[in-house]
């Protein structure tokens, strides 16, 4: 997905290609320093250089009728997640499971249906419908072997009734750890900087730690409800108890060192005498920002319009992107935002959207973002790839009428994408319906390149994100015609903003760049 | 590029946009639609630039399409409504590149460089393509929304960062898109009777990009890629295609073929590439393959530059009934080469539409529902044969600015050898990709050299 380029740590010490094909690489296996259903903690040795191939391996038991979340998968489980050097925070990521859900839709289907169903549990494959014209369903092939693995295809998927599909028996969740599967979430997507700077852990005075903020076990994080006895009309109720299993949770780390080459100074000690000296590295981190796009009260007729402006206060950092999730506020620790998709969607409203930009007290767009094909195309640009998502799951256009006499917004028959008989373990697929629409600002030069000033500096002013929202329709709202509640919604901003760090004498230190 | 320091997003509105809700279609509004980038010391970053708009189709009377009434090609979606663009430089306007039959160039393009992976997901967003044709029968009762990437050789260059300088620059671009008439663009049962289209809320979305001092560093000489187009028919089984294409710097040709009846027809998909096919004697059906026995290309009448023939005849299965071709195997190696004439263009990946569309079977995976082009409901016998088909060859460093042949006084030969019976015309568009280049003059003279 993202094609940024690695500091090499050994070439900035004046490491010759040749000395540098000398590499070592061990794996060690650690345990959690500490453990809790609300935290994990694991401290780095202090050994080696740090590789980007760092992973966590983790188990979820679940309770009766509960699964992941279907895009999400394990990153559902992950509120917070921070890498210290000592007491200073050098990267953090908050509400994980946006992240790593956005950031998985810029990968290419097949590499999703291949390896995001095992590392992090992620299903996003989707088919035709049989028999109906278009709409799309969660799998990837028909069947004509009921229940069987023959008809799984490569997503995963397994259709256990007609019209309905479930997770392969083997990615499901159980409530038992010898059962339930095991997950690896490559940190170096929740860290940029793992991917962008080899920490030279065997040269710092302190210990790198790794710190796991798990979201608390209620609806639509953890898991969703599911139910394998066909569509179930309203929530399936969530049961509680679904919980990390201690004894599962391991660091995979590649530490990498270079080997002596007869008749040369030490590779190893040339790059700590040149981080004793000092060495100044760029990197990037995300800011979090939360916000609220609030419901209306019971009656309120559509289209209605509600204008947010969402303030970043980010004083002088530079700032190369912006992404945005609105996803369903749960009215309650057991309402699920989405059946499927649980708290980890993004909600298109049908009848329009626009976004501007303010940076420096200058507008970002010339004019306010104002169709779903501009945002589509501006998201695209963050990763300089397009996001890889079909449009039903993206825009509402095209799925809606807002013909005269029709509500606002209301879903149609003729264009809508997904079906509301078919169904993802007893919920209909139309609970996919435009769910997915990030929006994003790209504000970097090259979205390839990591190198200071690789996106625009803020000045003392806040930045504004300005969003409104004509809101209506049918995924917009609860209650029946004159009884309508107008959802809320939250509002999640990241902003992956650049760092500087000085690495000197044995120590870490982190300034905006 | 290194030297851009600072980057500005803009929003072009078209330049013939009359008011609010304007429509642009051969039927009911403009039929060509202007966008001008002025003239700056900026560089128009092309890899950003997008053609946004909506697309809606209608029945003759202004009524939703229901399946298979009205639809867009699966393959290339809305590239199919422009039939022509043309790129100028503003400040002289002096033309950089004419695509002539731009939805053809696209059934080669994009169902040749893009796989499933991209149909199934983005492609459904920038073109609202989906290459399954019950996806796009759905696609066609609401509006569709598209951010295109401008598919013309000017802006999928190795250079794409453009310089806009008057001086050191194009001068600014104007482009122009000519809509497709409806029977073109569309296809669909309702499309002959006046099913049409409207194109709304156009804008060109991109992005400059601005260098340090504020003026683009000075240049003598800009070049660019840049496509060029020519119809032929082909009808006898051994056919020979001279061209003189006046280019001297070809990096790559490919020519693909559908059934001239199938052109602008309305009840066929236009912008399919299908094989060779002889018509059946009794129906007038195109629905009998026609294979391709031996493919050669010739500059001034010598082989070149393949020193053979692309010889598919082993392949070639004849049997007794209607279609005695039909049997006949994949031609791997033609293939080969027509996808090495266009991949490396449009996609750093290697993906296409593979197996049951390049082969010309109906399903793949015996699941009619996954990637079936050719549902027989709302498309014609010949439909089965909507094949990536066609044969090109590369003949030259497409990405970079290397190795390139000189057509500038040596004509360009095509010649076909295949089992068509001379009763069975096949439209075969050809299209050359090459190398252009804007000279400045030290008097302020400029020239541009195809």
């Amino acid at each position: 997905m993202s094609k940024r380029q690695t500091t090499d740590l050994a070439n900035l010490v004046g490491i010759s290609k040749k000395e540098s094909n000398t590499q070592r690489v061990e794996t060690i296996l650690l345990e959690p320093r500490s453990f809790s259903q609300s935290q994990i903690v694991f401290d780095l040795p202090q050994q080696g250089i740090l590789s980007d191939d760092i992973a966590l391996q983790i188990q979820l038991t679940t309770a009766a009728n509960m699964d992941i979340p279907l895009v999400a998968g394990i990153g559902g489980l992950f509120n917070r997640c921070e890498l210290f050097f000592g007491t200073t925070l050098i990267n953090s990521v908050t509400e994980v499971g946006h992240l790593l859900q956005v950031q998985s839709l810029f990968k290419d289907q097949d590499v999703r249906d291949y390896s995001e169903q095992t590392y992090t549990g992620g299903f996003s494959g989707l088919k035709a419908e049989a028999g109906i014209r278009g709409r799309l369903q969660l799998n990837a092939f028909n069947t004509t072997l009921l229940g069987t693995t023959a008809s799984t295809g490569i997503t995963g998927l397994l259709q256990t009734t007609a019209g309905e599909v479930n997770k392969l028996s083997a990615f499901r969740t159980t409530g038992a750890a010898g059962t339930t599967p095991e997950y690896c979430l490559k940190l170096k997507t929740l860290f940029p900087i793992l991917s962008q700077i080899p920490l030279p852990l065997f040269a710092l005075k302190e210990r790198l730690r790794f710190v796991f903020h798990l979201n608390p076990d209620i609806a639509g994080t953890r898991v969703v409800g599911v139910n394998t006895a066909g569509i179930t009309a309203g929530n399936i109720a969530f049961v509680a108890g679904n919980d990390v299993v201690e004894t599962s949770c391991k660091l995979s780390v590649d530490l990498i060192y270079y080997e002596d080459m007869p008749g040369t100074p030490n590779p190893m000690m040339r790059i700590q005498d040149e981080l004793d000296k000092g060495v100044s590295l760029v990197y990037s981190d995300y800011i979090t920002v939360l916000g609220q796009i609030p419901n209306f009260g019971v009656g309120q007729a559509p289209p209605i319009t509600q204008e947010r402006t969402m303030l970043l206060g980010l004083d002088h950092q530079v700032v190369r992107n912006l992404i945005l999730a609105f996803p369903t506020q749960p009215t309650s620790a057991t309402d699920y935002g989405n059946p499927i998709l649980g708290n980890f969607e993004s909600c298109s409203t049908p009848i329009g959207t626009q976004l501007q930009v303010s940076i420096n007290n200058e507008n970002i767009f010339p004019s306010p973002l104002n169709s779903d094909a501009k945002f589509y195309n501006e998201l695209s640009q963050i990763y300089d790839t397009p996001l890889k998502i079909n449009r039903g799951l993206y825009s509402a256009v095209g799925q809606v009428t807002t013909a005269p006499g029709v509500t606002q917004g209301t879903i149609t028959a003729p264009g809508r994408a997904f079906s509301d008989t078919t169904a993802i373990r007893g919920k209909p697929n139309e609970s996919l319906q435009y769910n997915l629409q990030y929006l994003g600002v790209n504000l970097s030069k090259n979205s390839n390149a990591n190198y200071a000033g690789n996106g625009i500096q803020i000045g003392r002013q806040p930045v504004q994100i300005q969003v409104t929202k004509e809101r209506g329709g049918t995924n917009d709202v609860s209650g029946g015609v004159g009884a309508y509640i107008w959802k809320s919604y939250r509002m999640i901003c990241f902003a992956e903003c650049e760092r500087l760090m000085t690495i000197r004498a044995g120590n870490i230190f982190i300034s905006g760049s | 590029m290194s030297q851009i320091v600072a980057t500005r997003k803009f929003e072009i509105a078209p330049d013939n946009l009359t008011g609010n809700g304007q429509v642009w279609s051969p039927q009911t509004g403009n039929p060509i639609i202007t966008f001008t980038i002025a003239n700056s010391e900026m560089y128009l970053r092309s890899k950003n630039l997008k053609l946004c708009f909506d697309v809606e189709l209608f029945t003759a009377g202004g009524g939703v399409p229901t399946n298979g009434q009205v639809q867009l090609s699966d393959r290339i979606g809305a590239a199919g409504l422009f039939s022509q663009l043309e790129i100028n430089n503003l400040a002289l306007n002096q033309n950089l590149e004419t695509i002539r039959n731009f939805g053809r160039l696209q059934s080669s393009l994009l169902a040749n460089g893009s796989g499933w992976d991209d149909y199934t997901t983005y492609l459904s967003n920038e073109f609202g393509a989906s290459a399954n044709i019950n996806i796009n029968n759905r696609y066609s009762k609401g509006v569709i929304s598209c951010a295109m990437p401008i598919m013309a050789g000017l802006f999928l260059g190795a250079n794409r960062d453009i310089p806009l300088s008057n001086d050191n620059g194009v001068g600014g671009l104007f482009l122009k898109f000519s809509l497709s008439p409806n029977t073109s663009a569309l296809f669909g049962t309702a499309v002959a009777a006046g099913g049409y289209y409207n194109i709304k809320n156009v804008s060109l979305m991109g992005e400059y990009g601005m260098v340090a001092s504020g003026k683009l560093p000075n240049i003598e000489s800009y070049s660019f890629s840049a496509f060029s187009s020519f119809y032929n028919v082909i009808n006898n089984n051994d056919s020979t295609f001279q061209v003189s294409p006046s280019l001297n710097a070809v990096v790559s040709s490919y020519t693909n073929f559908i059934p001239v009846t199938h052109v602008s027809n309305g009840a066929e998909d236009g912008y399919k590439t299908t094989p060779l096919l002889n018509k059946d004697p009794t129906t007038g059906v195109y629905d009998q393959l026609a294979p391709i026995t031996r493919v050669s290309w010739t500059r001034s009448g010598i082989l070149y530059p393949l020193q053979f023939g692309i010889d598919e005849s082993a392949m070639v299965q004849e049997t007794a009934g209607a279609n005695v071709f039909g049997n006949s195997k994949f031609e791997a190696e033609r293939q080969y080469y027509y996808s090495m004439a266009i991949r490396p263009k449009t996609s750093s990946q290697t993906d296409t539409l593979a197996g049951q569309n390049s082969e010309g079977l109906p399903f793949a995976n015996g699941d009619v529902e996954h990637n079936t082009v050719s549902t027989t409901a709302n498309i014609a016998a010949s439909g089965t044969y909507a094949n990536v088909y066609g044969v090109g060859i590369r003949l030259g460093d497409m990405m970079g600015t290397g190795s390139s042949v000189n057509f500038k006084t040596s004509p360009y030969g095509l010649r076909i050898q295949s089992k068509l019976n001379g009763s069975s015309p096949m439209a075969a568009f050809t299209f050359f990709l090459y190398r252009s280049r804007i000279n400045y003059g030290t008097n302020g003279v400029v020239q541009i050299i195809n």
